[in-house]
């Protein structure tokens, strides 16, 4: 019977607690999705009991459950400790979160306390039940914040405050009440200066219309001050409408040629126009006198490059005009006395002429062919005359052309035959003084082996003529040369040595030995 | 998460303003902008009478982290205390501190704070935290006291 109970309120308790945060959500709803409180920051009227306080947020409960231990929490606060940790945060008795009760009646105690809006600070001095302040929130509270209605201003303001901007909205639309148009409040002052409906007062006749009506009477006003119909040409007059064609038309110096000043304005209108049309095409042909400009320059090159070769062939060939003559002329020569022989020297055009053999066919023959012959070199055209060659001016130049190009080449391969020899006498030098490095570098060290060689005796001598009574003073100084000389000799041979094996540091070793002979020799010798 | 953790703390220092225990103090931190810093606080805990350590304010920082009540608030002494139980960073180790030992979220400040009180003369062998005091404590129980009295005096309110 009691197990039965329990699951009753269980079930109980989960649609209740579903209802309520719908109903939250409802109440909430209107304004944005954010809540329209945060249940943890209430105030209440009354000063905290313990026994209704929740451990963890330490508030007044807020849909308290209970769990298995029977301690009891907020809803939102166990299952966010659970989520840490799945102790009870009293007891640390292991939670299962999908077993926590919801305790009606102490939801109920806690409903009903007695909170301040919580828009006290901003001057509400609403207070009611905690399960009321939703429904004092959406509906009563003036202190909440609202946007203003107009699209354009949208200004954050409190709800009691609303009425009173709507006021003086500078976004909110009025009537204009002449032409009932809808104007906003902050421009309604400019409407009044373009309004059409507004009425408006001619400054020249003193006579009143409506600003649309003006538009048109301005055009016709008898009073309004206009220039001469025929200022344009010169005519200074000016005065009121009605005067014009009253009295000034019959006086007026221009009125009599009146004819004459129209025609010659029709004339220089035409004039104008055709001038302009001359001028759009004038900046039409620029670029392209630019582009003849430009062949005619290109054109002039080649015949400079032409005539550069020619001199240079002439020199070669002892005057080029009459090579070119020659050839010419043997290349008609040869073609009129046998063209079929020139034809037979090429293959590829024997059936031609065997099936053809008329003229021209012969002719088209005969142009390949020196085709080809030019490209096969200008030298040996020029020693054999050339044969079968009909020297148009092109293609002696391209004939020019590719000899000055094989010229060129051959230019070219010198360079680089020079530049490669560069190159190897640099290695060679460069190997070279490395040797004679290497070289200085074995002598140096011979010369300063000796050098420790002549220090080690000049000492050694020394130290013979200060301890032992020994060595006579005037005998002393032959002593030294002597073995001076001894010293020399052996560093010579000692460097000789080294600088064959190409050790220099190694000959300070063998020279040692020889200093203690050297001594002996000269104790023997004293 | 935030919601409580900050809401929490708007209570304790509401519930420490109305009653806290004689001796004590608690304010949280100040930010560079004037207002206060709720995950930070100062508090002092002062030495029991009769024990070594009476005369003495011991300060500390409390740093709680975004995840409070649900996980336990760091405490610090500043400067470091000579005590068994706190390391040398100043960080006490005490049970109720610890999130996976004594830790639940129904634990007041002011529960943390009386019990750092009771630890100071009643400190725990069993969780050496700074070679220096426990060795002392351990050997010379004599020279041990003077230099808590001699701590007390430095830290005098």
């Amino acid at each position: 019977m009691a197990a039965e109970q329990t699951r009753d309120t269980i079930t109980r308790t989960a649609s209740s607690s579903n209802t309520t945060t719908n109903g939250d959500r409802k109440e909430a709803a209107p304004t944005s999705d954010e809540p329209l409180y945060d249940p943890r920051s209430l105030q209440y009227l009354e000063p905290t009991q313990t026994s209704l306080q929740c451990s963890v947020c330490c508030e007044y409960f807020t849909q308290p459950v209970s769990v298995p231990c029977g301690h009891t929490f907020c809803r939102g606060c166990i299952l966010q400790a659970l989520e840490v940790s799945p102790g009870c945060p009293l007891c640390r008795t292991t939670i299962d979160p999908s077993a926590l009760y919801e305790v009606i009646a102490l939801s109920r105690i806690c409903d009903e306390l007695p909170v301040y809006c919580p828009h006290k600070t901003l001057g509400c001095n609403h207070t009611c039940q905690r399960i009321q302040l939703g429904k004092h929130l959406k509906d009563d509270c003036v202190y909440i914040g609202t946007l203003c209605r107009v699209e354009e201003c949208r200004k954050k303001l409190l709800k009691k405050d609303l009425s009173e901007h709507m006021e003086s909205c500078p976004y909110k639309r009025v009537e204009c009440l002449m032409c009932h148009a809808k104007v906003q409040k902050s421009q309604l002052s400019e409407h009044h200066k373009t309004c059409p409906a507004e009425s408006v007062t001619c400054p020249h006749c003193d006579t009143t219309r409506t600003r649309l009506r003006h538009m048109d009477h301005i055009k016709e006003c008898p009073r309004q001050i206009i220039p001469c119909s025929l200022s344009e040409f010169g005519c200074p007059w000016k005065g009121p409408r009605f005067d014009l064609d009253a009295i000034h038309i019959p006086q007026c110096p221009y009125e009599a040629i009146r004819g004459f000043l129209e025609l010659s304005k029709s004339r220089m209108e035409a004039l104008e126009q055709e001038n302009q049309q001359l001028r759009g095409l004038f900046h039409g042909m620029k670029p392209q006198v630019q582009q003849l400009r430009d062949q005619v320059g290109q054109l002039s090159e080649s015949v400079q490059l032409f005539s550069h070769q020619e001199q240079q062939i002439g020199g070669v060939g002892g005057g080029f005009g009459q090579s070119m003559l020659g050839y010419m002329d043997m290349g008609y020569r040869n073609y009129h006395n046998n063209p079929q022989q020139q034809l037979y020297r090429n293959d590829s055009f024997d059936e031609g002429a065997g099936e053809g053999g008329d003229h021209e066919d012969e002719m088209r023959a005969a142009l390949a062919m020196e085709r080809r012959n030019n490209s096969i070199g200008a030298e040996s055209m020029i020693s054999n005359g050339g044969p079968g060659v009909r020297g148009s001016v092109a293609d002696t130049q391209e004939l020019l052309i590719s000899e000055n190009e094989r010229i060129r080449s051959e230019i070219e391969t010198l360079t680089a035959g020079l530049a490669s020899l560069e190159l190897k006498q640099n290695m060679a030098i460069m190997t070279e003084s490395m040797r004679l490095q290497e070289e200085v570098q074995s002598l140096r060290a011979v010369c300063h082996g000796l050098r420790m060689q002549m220090h080690y005796l000049l000492l050694e001598q020394q130290n013979n003529r200060h301890h032992p009574p020994g060595p006579p003073p005037p005998g002393s100084p032959a002593g030294g040369n002597a073995n001076m000389q001894q010293g020399m000799k052996g560093g010579n041979n000692g460097a000789g040595g080294g600088s064959g094996g190409g050790r220099p540091l190694s000959t300070s070793g063998p020279l040692r030995p020889r200093f203690s002979d050297g001594i002996g020799r000269q104790e023997t010798k004293l | 998460m935030s919601g409580i953790c900050r809401s929490r703390l708007a209570e304790e220092r509401k519930q420490w303003r109305k009653d806290h225990p004689f001796g004590f103090y608690a304010r949280p931190e100040k930010k560079a902008d004037g207002t206060l810093d709720l995950m930070n606080w100062q508090v002092g805990i002062p030495g029991k009478a009769n024990t070594p350590w009476e005369g003495g304010v011991y300060k500390l920082v409390l740093i709680f982290p975004e995840d409070y009540p649900s996980k336990p608030p760091k405490c610090k002494f500043v400067p470091p205390l000579f005590h068994p139980n706190v390391y040398p960073s100043g960080t006490v180790c005490l049970s109720i501190l610890n999130e996976e030992e004594g830790w639940k979220p129904a634990i007041t400040i002011k529960q943390i704070l009386l019990g750092i009180q009771d630890l100071l003369n009643d400190p725990n062998p069993e969780s050496p935290a700074q070679s220096e005091a426990y060795v002392m404590f351990k050997k010379d129980k004599v020279s041990y006291e003077k230099r808590v009295r001699q701590q007390a005096k430095e830290n005098a309110a």
